[in-house]
């Protein structure tokens, strides 16, 4: 029987592999791509506690039962514009860096470094 | 009400979804890494469908892999200039970065099984889409414009940040 706990624990599991390549990737892209696993990671985290939990059923509030039910698809609604809108800006910096520098490696770009 | 998620349907769509997440994160080629990156949006998106979430599915395979990909691609190859193994791919943080990793995701997963989850069915009566258009609309209706805003913001900031300078 498919739970809770297996869909959050799919979602952590995402988070962790995207977060490693946000970490180890000397690709500003590749660093880019890592951070789109974890936006989707936390997608699936808000999707699958709309679907399990029923939200404020406790406590009152101005949505009906079935209203409520989406909260956690609409969350991810506004996620998935947010992220897009990060891309676009985070790729255009990109284009930026490499238009400069002629190279988007991470490591080779310390200007700031002391 | 709410039907029961299928056990192989839930690790095969598991499988899609984290093989090729693996395949981003560690390729060499960082094109193929984009292509698994693709298909890890996939994946993603048939873990919508198994959470009753269709609408968010098909918005997932539009955006996600549909337009998000393909950018990402294309940056990929204007800023390659040529395809060389002797290019270093990982930093020397990779044994630190599996540790910190590696125990942050442990320490969530023994959180996750010993929580006791309230689960409750939600109700799932409606038809999902024109409930997800009222509910934008209606109580939501501040986030959804706020949203466009942001991506106006978004959209006018890449061009201009993009741009060729001008003599």
């Amino acid at each position: 029987m498919i739970g809770l706990t297996h869909f959050l624990i799919l979602g952590t599991a995402l988070f962790g592999i995207g977060l490693y390549g946000a970490l180890t990737r000397r690709n500003a892209v590749g660093i880019l791509m890592s951070i789109e696993l974890i936006f989707n990671s936390v997608n699936v985290n808000l999707v699958a506690f709309g679907r399990f939990v029923a939200p404020w059923a406790h406590s009152p509030s101005p949505l009906t039962a079935a209203q409520a039910a989406f909260t956690g698809q609409i969350f991810s609604i506004f996620i998935i514009a947010i992220a897009a809108a990060e891309a676009a800006v985070g790729l255009a910096l990109v284009f930026t860096i490499y238009r400069n520098f002629k190279t988007i490696d991470v490591d080779n770009i310390h200007l700031m470094k002391w | 009400m709410t039907p029961p998620i299928n056990d192989i349907a839930f690790y095969c769509v598991a499988a899609l979804t984290i093989l090729p997440a693996i395949m981003v994160v560690r390729s060499r080629n960082i094109f193929h890494g984009g292509l698994a990156l693709a298909a890890t949006f996939t994946g993603v998106a048939g873990l919508y469908l198994l959470l009753s979430a269709e609408f968010l599915a098909v918005s997932q395979m539009l955006i996600y892999t549909g337009a998000i990909s393909v950018l990402l691609l294309f940056a990929i190859m204007m800023t390659q200039r040529v395809n060389n193994p002797a290019v270093p791919v990982f930093n020397r943080q990779r044994i630190a970065a599996v540790l910190v990793v590696g125990a942050l995701t442990f320490i969530v997963f023994i959180a996750l099984r010993a929580t006791p989850w309230s689960i409750q069915p939600p109700d799932f009566s409606q038809n999902p889409l024109p409930q997800i258009g009222t509910l934008l609309l209606g109580p939501w209706v501040l986030p959804f414009e706020l949203v466009s805003v942001v991506l106006l913001a978004a959209l006018v900031g890449a061009v201009i940040i993009a741009k060729k300078e001008e003599r």
